[in-house]
């Protein structure tokens, strides 16, 4: 049962909203843990037992964090001096550091064993082939979402170690943290204190809180089946058959599949985060007009958000801050300079960052060239900075000219679509025919003379037409107009009328009904 | 209750009542008999709404499935055969709750004596799917608007071009079913071959709804190598008998009805092709000429609109020897295209 499906919206959460209301308040939380699990069955059945035992997995991780920071206090406070209570710190420090290791290796391990065993045997096969031997496959059951509790329990148990908020002892609380129902499928990936407090808290719904996750559910719907859906029929003709077309049409894909994942997830997401505002509940951000941004850098921190956070606070920095890192950047300062003391430093932080990303989307080639093509461009744009800076000044540029932004913004599209080209390629061999026909066999013309018959003239108006009306929401909340708010604080007359044009603007335009496959969310696979 | 709590419920029940009151208003106007005239409707819903404009009381027989039951009877031949009125309601890929609701909106307003219902959908199911359309199919029953909402695609494509014949689309392309002729031994390779629970109930609610309308229920398969086998079929001739419905098996009749696989079929043993149809459709008029309920309508006054067919009918089976609809329809969209090119030009 997906989020955008019927079965969700119009049974599911009313009857989890009903049900939630009429409860007492100490049992809310018991029914939002109850709808999480059924929903969860919905999709993998018997895996919830995984869920189950990944959220008390990491209670207990947690606990014995806490346990042996409590003991080594408890030993300190019997110390008489300094040396000794730093003594006893080292001794506890070396258990705290074990609980770590364990609770995260348990943890990535489980994700490695569903998400990657059946790539590195695949690949190790090739070799052993030479040889005449083989390693038979594992047969695996994807668990749905696993890449995103996973991270949120990784996350949670070093958030405990680093001491950022005491373990949590009420295993019903984290397990619910762990598997809220909206977030279970595409995220967003929360840090525990982003939302345990208001999954436990039981407020009883108001209308101020229904009224905001109404609207931004069916603004979600809107982006998905008014434009997305209708996208994906296109994409997934051209993607498939992708040695049939010209450099025009491999160009036209590349664009297409970006605004379709961008409307589908960020979609999904304002589905997502309604669902838990109807709740109370509110989920971090996921992405901030993306297309705006001026610079590679600049567009991983408005897409993805929750994904990218999770890297920066427990890979970057830690490994920024690593006595590797640290030593490197004091031998190199004095070998070779500042500059390059700051770009191998980065290059350091960055790499696994990025094979991370990239293997986090999914076991494949092209997913690692995804997270390596993102490294190479974001490191040559730290590179390259100070360079940047000192041309603008030589040539006497204001950095901030309105035409060097639009400049900037349109690079950073072209980078992006040419990684969404080799993200969505059928695999990295692919990604590179339809690449480098872009160059070689690129005939505008084709696009009019063989127009594919996957999508219809009016699927591309309704796409053309839906996405500017996103892009427009999209600039005025940029220029710092808050629609939404606007929305919300108007007259109900108002409001009510924007809510009615939204909801059937959607069933007029929306794909959706007998004869139109559904569009499962690209996100939920991962 | 507080005086907030209650002002918050009474503006959702008004919320919801004026969208009610907005969606029927909305369905009232995108019935399809009102848009079926000029071919706005999207091809799927095409042949249900052809259905629907057919003269209250005149079709005698439904004949309901998926693509298998659309290649199985040709009303056209029917009525030349025998006089009796036929409509195809089927539809490619249609899953049991499409199926009720479908038979329902076609009986409506007819006196249908006879549903041939082809077997091949009781073994389709996807839980995700089929769960979806529990919800989806009584909603876009209820409300047309949810049915038709494509029907502004033709005004901005241009309108659609009449390709169905009371259902039926012709094909006379051929390619040769090259594998064993006795091919019920054949394993199918990895397909459903038990009937679903879910399908049993959609099963059951069509076979009430038929009971309660004096309609009668025929199982039947169309004779097909890629999708029916001994397994397949005795699991269906099993069901049928524990739900009193009777079954055939075309399958087991082909050397009666004079099937030949190297020139019946148009993609090597799936579908029937107009020859095969045409045999299968004698069969089916054989059969109701010995159950003799049916009357034989030809020459009746109130049914001249079926000779009219019949003659457009004919005309467009000689054009198409060899071919199937789809290049007549690609060869229409061509000519369309370049007419307006040169009136654009001009």
């Amino acid at each position: 049962m997906a989020i955008y499906t019927n079965l969700y919206l119009l049974v599911f959460l009313p009857v989890v909203l009903i049900v939630y209301q009429l409860a007492p308040k100490k049992a809310r939380w018991g029914v939002l843990l109850a709808a999480s699990y059924a929903l969860y069955i919905s999709f993998s059945k018997y895996l919830v037992l995984l869920l189950m035992a990944t959220s008390a997995f990491t209670w207990g991780i947690g606990l014995w964090l806490d346990k042996i920071g409590e003991a080594c206090k408890a030993k300190q406070a019997e110390c008489t001096d300094r040396k000794q209570k730093s003594e006893v710190k080292k001794e506890f420090q070396k258990k705290r550091v074990l609980a770590l290791r364990v609770g995260v290796l348990v943890l990535l391990g489980i994700l490695f064993y569903v998400n990657y065993l059946n790539f590195v045997i695949d690949n190790m096969n090739i070799f052993l082939g030479k040889i005449g031997t083989q390693l038979p496959l594992v047969k695996v059951m994807f668990p749905m979402g696993i890449s995103f509790y996973t991270l949120e329990a990784v996350g949670y148990i070093a958030d405990v170690y680093w001491e950022r908020y005491p373990a949590e002892k009420h295993l019903g609380k984290l397990a619910l943290f762990l598997s809220f129902f909206p977030q279970i499928m595409e995220g967003p990936i929360a840090r525990y204190p982003d939302t345990s407090d208001a999954l436990f808290a039981g407020e009883p719904l108001n209308m101020a809180n229904l009224n905001e996750g109404f609207l931004r559910i069916i603004w979600g719907l809107f982006k998905k089946m008014v434009v997305s859906d209708r996208l994906s029929y296109l994409t997934t003709h051209l993607f498939g058959n992708y040695k049939d077309y010209h450099g025009s049409f491999i160009v036209l894909a590349a664009i297409a599949y970006t605004i379709q994942l961008y409307l589908e997830f960020s979609g999904s997401i304002d589905i997502v985060i309604g669902s838990g505002k109807l709740f109370g509940v509110t989920l971090p951000e996921n992405f901030n007009q993306p297309f705006s941004a001026q610079s590679a850098a600049e567009f991983w921190r408005r897409w993805h958000m929750s994904l990218g956070n999770w890297f920066k606070n427990y890979v970057f920095y830690p490994i920024t801050v690593s006595p590797m890192v640290k030593n490197w950047n004091k031998t190199a300062r004095k070998k070779y300079g500042k500059y390059w003391s700051m770009v191998g430093t980065s290059a350091m932080a960055l790499f696994p960052v990025w094979v991370a990303t990239g293997v986090w989307h999914g076991a494949g080639w092209k997913y690692l060239f995804y997270g390596m093509y993102y490294f190479v461009i974001l490191l040559f744009g730290v590179a390259m900075e100070p360079i940047k800076e000192k041309n603008y000044a030589k040539m006497g540029l204001d950095p901030n000219a309105r035409w060097l932004k639009i400049l900037r913004i349109l690079k950073t599209w072209v980078i992006i679509f040419t990684g969404e080209l080799f993200f969505n390629a059928v695999n990295l061999k692919a990604g590179f025919h339809m690449f480098f026909s872009i160059f070689g066999n690129f005939h505008i013309s084709s696009l009019w003379k063989y127009w594919p018959n996957a999508i219809t003239t009016g699927d591309v108006w309704a796409i053309c037409v839906g996405s500017v009306i996103v892009w427009i929401v999209g600039f005025l909340k940029e220029s710092g107009v808050d629609v939404r708010g606007k929305i919300l604080n108007a007259r109900t007359p108002y409001k009510w009328g924007v809510y009615y044009l939204i909801i059937f603007a959607i069933l007029l335009f929306g794909a959706y009904g007998t004869g139109y496959q559904p569009v499962d969310l690209i996100y939920a696979g991962f | 209750m507080s005086n907030a709590k209650n002002s918050g419920i009474i503006r959702l029940i008004l919320f919801g009542a004026v969208f009610l009151l907005l969606l029927t208003a909305a369905s009232a106007l995108s019935t399809p008999v009102k848009w079926f005239d000029d071919n706005r409707v999207q091809n799927r819903n095409a042949r249900i709404t052809e259905m629907m404009k057919q003269e209250p009381y005149t079709v005698d027989v439904l004949n309901m499935g998926d693509s298998l039951s659309l290649s199985s009877l040709t009303p056209m031949e029917l009525w030349r055969q025998k006089g009796y009125t036929a409509f195809n309601i089927g539809a490619d890929g249609i899953r049991m709750p499409e199926i009720y609701y479908t038979v329902l909106e076609a009986a409506e307003d007819q006196n249908v004596r006879y549903l041939l219902f082809e077997t091949l959908p009781l073994f389709r199911y996807n839980d995700k799917q089929d769960m979806q359309m529990i919800i989806s199919q009584p909603l876009y029953h209820r409300f047309t608007f949810l049915k038709y909402h494509s029907i502004w695609k033709p005004y901005i494509e241009g309108r659609g071009v009449k390709i169905y014949h009371k259902g039926y689309l012709i094909n006379r392309e051929v390619q040769e079913y090259e594998g064993d002729p006795d091919y019920m031994s054949e394993e199918l390779g990895d397909v459903r071959t038990e009937i679903p629970d879910f399908n049993r109930t959609w099963f059951r609610k069509v076979k009430k709804f038929c009971d309660e309308k004096g309609i009668k229920l025929i199982l039947y398969s169309d004779a097909s190598p890629r999708n029916y086998n001994w397994t397949r079929v005795n699991n269906i001739a099993e069901f049928a008998k524990e739900e009193g419905v009777e079954y055939i098996d075309m399958n087991q009749h082909t050397d009666e009805i004079g099937i030949n696989w190297k020139t019946d079929s148009n993609d090597r043993g799936d579908h029937m092709n107009l020859d095969g149809v045409i045999k299968m459709t004698t069969f089916f008029g054989d059969y109701f000429s010995r159950e003799g309920i049916l009357t034989d309508h030809r020459g009746d006054p109130d049914y001249s609109s079926w000779d009219e067919e019949l003659t457009a009918y004919d005309k467009l089976v000689d054009e198409m020897e060899g071919i199937s609809f789809y290049h007549v329809q690609k060869r229409i969209e061509k000519e369309r295209k370049e007419e307006k090119e040169k009136a654009k030009e001009q």
